[in-house]
């Protein structure tokens, strides 16, 4: 249990120093879907109950986090793709760099999608917006492309807290 | 029936956890001002965490930079390198007070030139950190001797140069500000020496700090350049706060019944630092005499 608390923690701190960091590398007009990518991991690594929870957790801070959204909103996004990941992620190893790519692409659209989804529900002050789709397909993307590196940060804390390596870390 | 949970554990959590953060939109969407206990404690906490952040990163930055040249030339030149970034450093710490004097100056001017408008000052933490708003978190900076002085969400949030957004939620210390690009924003604006009324509504965009303006198709064509300010009408920004400025009238095209502009907006909030919300107009004193008992 520790281990995840680790993997949330870290998925935490890069949430917080993803602005700034972005901001130091000129690229302050991207961001990166951290929650998403921590989601997936831990539905690859813990698909069980504590997984989920785990999940959920990292849902509730997340929303809590980034200002301007409808408290809830995350949590739900990430528990229903943790759902999804867990079933479609035992047939599908993601001990590749493309095959962790694409997974987290189609995350992302997801996740954009169900936000579009959940903000017309129960946003009252919502309207539609082309920017926003264009926005978060910008997010999805940029998302994927620092996803293996995100997923090698996750596998190293995640082994190191198992005082073992996993056999499946990415680049083998 | 432990037993049962236990065996169907996952499915069980999965329904709860799919159904509890329903319930949880729900109610934040029927009152998204003021926040809960929970949502303060872990916003400021947030708030408190990203502006350290924030701040660590700029100095390990800064320290970085300082390490490459020491290593980069021999003893002397280092030594000498040392001297002359002290110097500058120096020298740019004193044009940052200087800045943040000048700043200070404006907004002390801003505060004087409109006595009707009850302000405090407040620190911008946190930009831009989702594709989805355009929000900004900024710390009060509660003046000593102030008791009560405490925004609300609605409140309006401006600089020397024009408006910048407003707030839509408390948390502690800290606030969340909407800014006029955030695609829901709304504000009730006029075109200045013109008469002409209308509506402010925000891009979204991210890259491109811009606007539209929504005015009545009876209106006649807008000149370039034309100031845009808040009409006070909305009741929520005060009247006469610079918006923006119209961008290219032959780019002006029609939305529903409306006639829709560009607009440029005055201020940058990237650049700006430190800003003033507007806890409480005089025009409000004046309407609470006509409230009936």
């Amino acid at each position: 249990m520790i281990r995840h608390f680790f993997v949330i923690a870290v998925a935490f701190v890069c949430m917080i120093l993803q602005v700034p960091l972005l901001k130091l590398l000129g690229l302050q007009n991207f961001s990166i879907d951290v929650t998403l990518c921590a989601t997936i991991f831990l539905a690859s690594m813990t698909p069980g109950a504590l997984g989920l929870v785990m999940v959920a957790i990292l849902g509730l801070v997340t929303d809590f986090f980034m200002p301007g959204g409808l408290a809830g909103m995350q949590m739900e996004i990430q528990v229903v793709l943790f759902l999804l990941a867990r079933s479609v992620l035992s047939r599908l190893q993601l001990n590749r760099v493309v095959p962790l790519m694409l997974v987290i692409a189609v995350s992302s659209v997801f996740s954009l999608l169900m936000f579009l989804l959940l903000s017309v529900v129960f946003d009252r002050a919502y309207s539609y917006s082309s920017t926003i789709l264009l926005a978060g397909l910008a997010q999805a993307l940029a998302t994927a492309l620092f996803a293996p590196l995100l997923f090698k940060l996750f596998d190293l804390v995640d082994g190191r807290s198992r005082r073992s390596r996993d056999p499946r870390s990415l680049f083998v | 029936m432990w037993y049962w949970l236990f065996r169907h554990r996952l499915s069980v959590l999965g329904t709860l956890l799919v159904i509890l953060p329903v319930l949880i939109m729900y109610i934040a969407g029927n009152s998204r001002h003021e926040s809960g206990r929970l949502e303060t404690a872990v916003g400021t906490v947030a708030g408190w965490s990203q502006e350290g952040v924030g701040e660590a990163v700029e100095s390990v930055d800064g320290f970085g930079a300082r390490v490459r040249s020491l290593f980069s030339f021999n003893d002397e030149m280092s030594r000498l390198k040392a001297e002359n970034e002290r110097l500058l450093g120096e020298a740019l710490t004193a044009r940052r007070f200087s800045d943040e004097n000048g700043e200070l100056r404006r907004l002390l001017g801003l505060r004087e030139s409109r006595d009707d408008l009850k302000m405090m000052p407040a620190e911008i933490v946190v930009r831009d950190v989702n594709p989805y708003f355009r929000i900004e978190r900024i710390r009060l900076k509660v003046p000593e001797g102030v008791e009560g002085a405490r925004p609300t969400p609605g409140n309006a949030v401006i600089t020397d140069v024009g408006l910048i957004g407003r707030v839509t939620e408390m948390r502690g210390a800290f606030s969340d500000v909407m800014l006029v690009s955030d695609y829901r924003s709304r504000v009730a604006a006029q075109v200045s020496g013109t008469g002409v009324i209308g509506m402010v509504v925000g891009s979204g965009r991210k890259a491109g700090y811009v606007a539209r303006l929504q005015v009545s198709m009876t209106e006649p064509i807008l000149q370039k350049g034309a100031a845009v300010v808040t009409s006070g009408h909305d009741r929520v920004f005060p009247r006469g706060i610079e918006i923006g400025y119209i961008l290219d009238p032959e780019k002006r095209k029609q939305a529903g019944p409306f006639m829709e502009y560009d607009i440029g907006l005055a201020v940058d909030p990237a650049t700006a630092e430190i800003v003033m919300v507007v806890t409480e107009m005089a025009v409000a004193d004046a309407l609470k005499a006509f409230v009936v008992k």
